[in-house]
C-alpha cells in the first residue's frame, strides 16, 4: 500500500497506521495507553534528556537501516553521559508515495533495536507530506544518571588513557558504496552501545569523557573533546583500528579515515590507571571485541598523532560538507 | 623496523643546507599527513612548487565554468575539489547554491552514462589535471566520440610539467626536486632524467606511502647534500623508464600541445594540452582563458615557485583562510597555504 | 589530483574489469594496461594508469647500502 496524504491527516487512515504499524511493533504498557502524553513512573536519579533526527539516504544499507540508526543514535548519545536510556518517543514525517510495507520493516528493525538496548517506545507522531517515498526519523530520549556521575565533555583531565571501542569510519564508508552503488564487503556498524558502557561504569571504572564517534569521525570528536576540556589529545597512529575495506575505500577515493564516521563505535577517556581494566571489560561485550588503548590526553591544545616515523603531526576536524546525509 | 633507520637518517641530518622542491599537491598532502615534513631539520627547507593544479589555474577557468552553471539548458561537472575554487566573482559551489546546475563525479567516464539518458542537458566537464589525468580525459572523449555521444562538452585546464620544471630548474635556486610519481607513471622516468642532466639537477621520484615517500625523500637529501646530479627512480613498480606508451599515445590523439598561463608562473610555451582540431566539437571553448585577477596582495604566485612561504603573506590565516581563501593556494586542500595552516604545528 | 590507489583485478570484460581495492569492487577501465586477473593495477579517478609490478626487495637494498657507503664516506673524511 502507498502512502497518501490522507494517512496524516490525523484521522481514521492515520490510526489505522499508527495502530497496524507503529503500534503492533512498538508494544509496551505506557504506549498502549495511546494517551496524548507518555506518564511515566518516577525517576530514581538524575534525568538525562536528548533529541536526534535521522534523514539518512538509502534508507537500508548493509549493517543496517534508518530505523535502527534512529534508535541507536539516541541511545548512544544517553548513554555518553553515563545515562541509563529507559525511554523513547518516535516521529516520523513521511512523503507521499512511500510504501508501507517500507516503513512496517523499519518499525520492526527499531523494535528490535529497542529491545536490545531495553528501551521503550511510549510516544510519537505521524505527519505525512508529499515527496518521493522518502521517511525522515526524530528520537527523542530519557535515561538517568547517579547524582555522583560527572562524565562530561569537559572532563578530560590530562595523564587519561583514550580509548576507541573498535574500527573507524565503517558507517560513512559503508554509506559511500551504496550512494556509488559499488559492491562491497562492508558494513555500517550501526549499534546500541547502551550496555557496552554500563558493563564499564559496573566495573567501577572512572570514566571521565564518553563521546560516540560519528559524522567527522574521530578528528572531528577529539578536537571537540580537546577544546571542552582545555586539553591536548595525542592520537598514536600505530594502535589507530582501521579495517582493510575501509582502508581501501579511502585509499582509492583520497578519503581520510579520521574524518570518517561511525554509528556504533565510542571514545572514552579514563585514568591511565584504569586503562587495562576498562579495556578488558569491553572486549568482553558484544560491541567492544576490537577496543584499544589509542592514545593520551596531556597539557596543551589541540589534536595530534604521533606517526609511525615518531613525528607528531596535527589532526583536524573535518571540513566542508563531508558526505550528505549519512545519518 | 628499518624505516626507523631511514627516519633517523633525515632527523638527524647535519649536512650542508638544502632547499628542496616537491611539485606535487599529492605529494605536500602526504608529507604533511604521514609526518615526514616534521621529521627533516631546520637545516632543510623543502618548498612546494606549481604541482596544485587548482592553485595554477587563472580565476578565468572558473568564471567560464561558472557562467555554463547559470546557462540554461547545461550543467557543470567536476572533481570534488573543484566546487570550492572562488573565480574572481564566485566558486562553482556558491553558483550551486544560487541556482546554477553544477555537481562533481569521482570517474569523468561515469558522466558519458549520465548524458545518455539526460539527452536535453548539455553536460559540461572541467577537464583539469597533469599528466596523470590528460589519459583520462583523452579516454573519456575518444569515447564520447565514438559512441556519438553529443551532449557532452569539455573545458580543458590541462598542464604538463616538465616545461615547468625546467623553468624552476633554469632559475638556479633548488638544490633537489622531489618530482611526482604518477604523472612518471604515464610520461616515464625519462624526460626526468634528462632534465636532471640539462641542468644538472638531483632529482627523485617518489610515490605517496609513507614507506615510498620516505624512501624518497632520504635519497634526496642524500644525493642533494653530495650534489650529485641525475635522476633517481624510487617508485619502480609503477614508474617504467618509457612510463605507459598506450597512455601517451591515446593523449597524442585526442590533445596537442600549446602555450599555457599558470599563475604566478606566467606563459609557459608547450606546457598546455588542447582538444586537436579533429574533435573540436567537443571543447567548450578552452583556449584562450588566460586572464586572471589576482588580488591585492595575495603573494600565491610567488608561493607556488617556491620564492615566498605562506607566512610571508599578509593575508594568510587573517583575510585568507580555508573558510573563506583569498588565493588558490588557499582554496585547494592540496594547495601550500591550505596544508600549512591547517596542518602546521608540531610536537 | 594525482590520487591513485591499487587493486586487484578479478574480472575482465572488453576494455573494463571488476577491480577489489580489499572489500570494495570498482569498474575500472583498463584499455591503458595489458593485464589479467590476479594482476594488481594503479587505478586514477576509474581508469588502470598502470600495471603493478611487485616491489623488489633490491632497490630498498640499494638505498642502505648508498647510506651506508655515504655514512663511511663521513667517517673516512674525519679520520683523515
Amino acid at each position: 500500500m502507498k502512502i497518501a496524504l490522507r494517512h496524516g491527516a490525523g484521522g481514521e487512515e492515520t490510526s489505522k497506521l499508527i495502530h497496524d504499524i507503529f503500534a503492533a511493533h512498538f508494544q509496551n504498557e505506557i504506549l498502549n495507553k495511546m494517551e496524548d502524553a507518555a506518564v511515566l513512573p518516577e525517576f530514581k536519579g538524575i534525568p538525562v534528556f536528548t533529541s536526534d533526527s535521522f534523514v539518512v539516504e538509502p534508507l537500508f544499507f548493509p549493517g543496517g537501516d534508518i530505523g535502527k540508526l534512529s534508535v541507536c543514535g539516541t541511545v548512544n548519545d544517553l548513554a555518553c553521559m553515563g545515562a541509563k536510556p529507559l525511554y523513547l518517543t518516535a516521529s516520523f514525517i513521511l512523503e507521499t508515495g512511500m510504501d508501507s510495507e517500507t516503513l512496517e520493516k523499519v518499525a520492526a528493525s527499531m523494535a528490535a533495536t529497542a529491545e536490545e538496548a531495553g528501551v521503550k517506545i511510549v510516544a510519537g507522531d505521524t505527519k505525512v507530506v508529499e515527496g518521493n517515498g522518502g521517511v525522515y526519523i526524530n528520537t527523542a530520549g530519557i535515561g538517568v544518571r547517579p547524582a555522583a556521575c560527572s562524565i562530561s565533555a569537559a572532563n578530560l583531565k590530562p595523564g587519561d588513557a583514550i580509548i576507541l571501542t573498535g574500527t573507524l569510519g565503517d558507517h560513512h564508508a559503508t554509506i559511500l558504496t551504496q550512494r556509488l552503488q559499488m559492491e562491497t564487503s562492508l558494513q555500517s556498524d550501526c549499534a546500541p552501545l547502551n550496555n557496552m558502557v554500563q558493563a564499564v561504569l559496573d566495573a567501577g571504572i572512572d570514566i571521565h569523557t564518553i563521546r560516540d564517534i560519528t559524522r567527522g569521525g574521530l578528528a572531528t570528536v577529539a578536537a571537540e573533546l580537546a577544546e571542552a576540556s582545555g586539553c591536548r589529545i595525542n592520537l598514536e597512529e600505530e594502535k589507530l583500528p582501521v579495517s582493510v575495506a575501509v582502508q581501501g575505500l579511502s585509499g582509492i577515493l583520497g578519503l581520510d579515515p579520521l574524518t570518517m564516521g561511525n554509528e556504533g563505535k565510542m571514545l572514552l577517556a579514563v585514568p591511565k590507571d584504569e586503562a587495562e581494566k576498562a579495556l578488558a571489560v569491553l572486549k568482553k561485550t558484544k560491541y567492544g571485541k576490537h577496543a584499544v588503548i589509542a592514545g593520551e590526553v596531556v597539557e596543551g591544545t589541540g589534536v595530534f598523532l604521533l606517526t609511525v616515523l615518531g613525528s607528531y603531526r596535527k589532526v583536524l576536524p573535518l571540513r566542508g560538507e563531508g558526505l550528505p546525509r549519512i545519518c | 623496523m628499518r624505516e626507523k633507520e631511514l627516519a633517523a637518517f633525515l632527523q638527524n641530518y647535519k649536512g650542508r643546507p638544502l632547499k628542496l622542491m616537491e611539485v606535487c599537491g599529492t605529494h605536500t598532502s602526504a608529507l604533511y599527513r604521514t609526518g615526514l615534513r616534521q621529521l627533516l631539520p631546520e637545516t632543510v627547507t623543502l618548498v612546494s612548487g606549481p604541482g596544485c593544479p587548482v592553485c595554477v589555474t587563472p580565476t578565468s577557468y572558473i568564471d567560464k565554468l561558472v557562467e555554463y552553471a547559470f546557462t540554461p539548458g547545461c550543467r557543470v561537472m567536476t572533481f570534488g575539489d573543484m566546487l570550492a575554487v572562488p573565480g574572481s566573482k564566485m566558486s562553482l559551489a556558491e553558483a550551486r547554491d544560487q541556482g546554477g546546475a553544477a555537481d562533481f563525479f569521482y570517474a569523468p567516464e561515469d558522466v558519458l552514462e549520465k548524458a545518455k539518458t539526460h539527452s536535453d542537458t548539455t553536460f559540461i566537464l572541467a577537464a583539469v589535471g597533469f599528466e596523470t589525468t590528460a589519459p583520462v580525459w583523452a579516454t573519456v572523449i575518444k569515447t564520447a566520440a565514438d559512441r556519438q555521444i553529443k551532449n557532452v562538452k569539455f573545458l580543458t585546464a590541462l598542464k604538463t610539467m616538465p616545461q615547468a620544471l625546467a623553468f624552476l630548474c633554469s632559475r638556479g635556486k633548488i638544490d633537489g626536486f622531489l618530482c611526482p610519481g604518477h604523472v612518471a607513471v604515464i610520461t616515464g622516468s625519462e624526460p626526468f632524467e634528462q632534465l636532471a642532466e640539462t641542468y644538472s639537477e638531483t632529482m627523485v621520484i617518489g610515490g605517496f606511502s609513507q614507506p615510498l615517500l620516505l624512501r624518497a625523500m632520504v635519497r634526496l637529501v642524500l644525493e642533494s647534500s653530495r650534489e650529485q646530479a641525475g635522476l633517481w627512480n624510487e617508485y619502480p613498480s609503477v614508474v617504467k623508464r618509457s612510463g605507459n606508451p598506450a597512455a601517451q599515445k591515446i593523449v597524442d590523439e585526442i590533445f596537442e600541445a600549446g602555450d599555457a598561463v599558470w599563475r604566478g608562473t606566467g606563459r609557459l610555451p608547450g606546457s598546455g594540452l588542447y582538444i586537436k582540431e579533429k574533435y573540436k566539437s567537443f571543447d567548450a571553448g578552452s583556449r584562450g582563458l588566460n586572464e586572471d585577477r589576482i588580488p591585492p596582495g595575495c603573494l600565491c604566485s610567488r608561493i607556488v615557485l617556491g620564492d615566498a612561504l605562506p607566512a610571508q603573506c599578509p593575508h594568510f590565516g587573517k583575510r585568507c583562510t580555508p573558510e573563506h581563501p583569498v588565493g588558490a593556494c588557499m582554496v585547494s586542500s592540496e594547495g601550500t597555504c591550505c596544508i600549512t595552516l591547517r596542518e602546521s604545528g608540531t610536537k | 589530483m594525482c590520487v591513485a590507489y591499487p587493486g586487484r583485478i578479478l574480472s575482465i570484460e572488453n576494455h573494463h574489469a571488476r577491480v577489489d581495492f580489499t572489500g570494495s569492487v570498482v569498474p575500472v577501465n583498463i584499455s591503458m594496461v595489458d593485464v589479467a586477473p590476479g594482476d594488481y593495477v594503479l587505478v586514477h579517478a576509474g581508469m588502470a594508469i598502470q600495471k603493478v609490478e611487485t616491489e623488489e626487495a633490491k632497490e630498498w637494498i640499494a638505498l642502505f647500502r648508498d647510506l651506508e657507503e655515504a655514512t663511511e664516506e663521513t667517517e673516512d673524511d674525519h679520520h683523515a
